[in-house]
């Protein structure tokens, strides 16, 4: 039986839990737990390897109010947003997912190729990191790994705003030639554009519990944060907010 | 005895795997030596601190130490959408483009 933690804060906070339950799992003091949540307000993550200038339009973010930080994981730049967008967080022993880090991340994303299929849309895992619908990203994941935890944090996006998304993220020249396509909106799509209808984020968040739940062959019980958790957490959420984290490179 | 001349290049070289990521690195060089090095990009490391290193560890090279600074972490550090082979090449290239100028 896993944890099931649904939560909404801003991307510091976001961000600050997911590292503290990474630190407390290799500690051994919580349970594997899957978190979803949402970015409120809007946000800009960008991977631990990225260059910030390479990664966002730091002007766009910030007279639209985009609030932006860096990840503790690699890949790349995701735009969350508030009303179209849930996030995931998988925090688990290694050896109850795969001690092969490309296994896990499969192991792992079926849970949103399952979420997406319960909407009756075929999605299908495009190694390493990506949940595609009709050739188009729906999802994005990225891993981060301890001596014997890890944590997969990832999107899954249902209404996002793709016109703010294209502006708020910078994509390199080089990826967009490789892909053959030189339109976010031929490159990503949403839950909602491919249904042709409004998806609401409850929806979504049915979804994804069901298909974790299969994927992982696991159940959830709803559950809190410990005092720890959240101790840990606020303690890092100063990281996430500051100059010297977010621009370090 | 004359003063040799100081003259810093800033370099950049970037590639993008079919299928994979997105690896850029910027160097510093001056007079042939390595003075910084940043590698960038959405790929991924395990472990992911291990940039750190692999950064310091040509830091204040030359080329050919540095080749061989980066082949040491072979084996200990296991990248995903890039490989330290392609980083290698990067460095090289981006290396090669600072002194030829």
């Amino acid at each position: 039986m896993w944890r099931l933690i649904i939560d909404e804060g801003n991307a510091y906070w976001n961000m600050a839990m997911d590292e503290a339950m990474l630190i407390l799992k290799e500690q051994g003091i919580i349970p594997n737990t899957l978190r979803l949540y949402v970015f409120n307000p809007s946000a800009v993550t960008i991977g631990y390897f990225q260059r910030i200038d390479d990664a966002v339009d730091l002007d766009f973010a910030r007279v639209n109010g985009i609030d932006i930080t860096r990840r503790i994981s690699g890949g790349g730049s995701v735009y969350h947003d508030v009303g179209g967008e849930v996030t995931y967080s998988v925090i688990a022993y290694i050896n109850d997912i795969s001690l092969n880090i490309m296994e896990s991340y499969r192991m792992i994303c079926n849970g949103i190729v399952n979420a997406i299929n319960e909407f009756g849309l075929k999605a299908e895992f495009v190694p390493i990191n990506d949940v595609v619908v009709n050739g188009k990203k729906i999802s994005g994941s990225a891993q981060a790994r301890r001596k014997k935890a890890l944590l997969q944090h990832g999107t899954l996006m249902y209404n996002t705003n793709l016109h703010t998304l294209s502006k708020a993220l910078k994509a390199p020249k080089e990826k967009l030639t490789s892909h053959g396509v030189t339109s976010v909106f031929e490159r990503v799509t949403t839950l909602s554009r491919e249904l042709r209808r409004g998806v609401s984020k409850d929806e979504v968040i049915k979804a994804l519990i069901k298909g974790f739940s299969e994927a992982l062959g696991v159940e959830f019980r709803p559950g809190q944060y410990v005092s720890e958790e959240l101790k840990l957490a606020n303690e890092l959420v100063g990281k996430y907010r500051s100059s010297e984290w977010v621009f370090q490179r | 005895m004359g003063v040799s001349e100081v003259v810093e290049v800033q370099c950049t070289s970037i590639r993008k795997a079919p299928g994979g990521k997105t690896v850029k690195v910027d160097l510093t060089v001056v007079n042939d030596l390595i003075i910084n090095v940043v590698i960038s990009g959405d790929f991924f490391l395990y472990p992911e601190e291990a940039i750190h290193d692999i950064e310091a560890s040509i830091r204040n090279r030359t080329l050919n130490d540095a080749i061989k600074e980066l082949n040491r972490f072979k084996g200990s550090v296991e990248f995903l959408g890039t490989s330290m082979d392609d980083i290698i090449n990067l460095v090289i290239e981006a290396y090669n483009s600072c002194t030829k100028g």
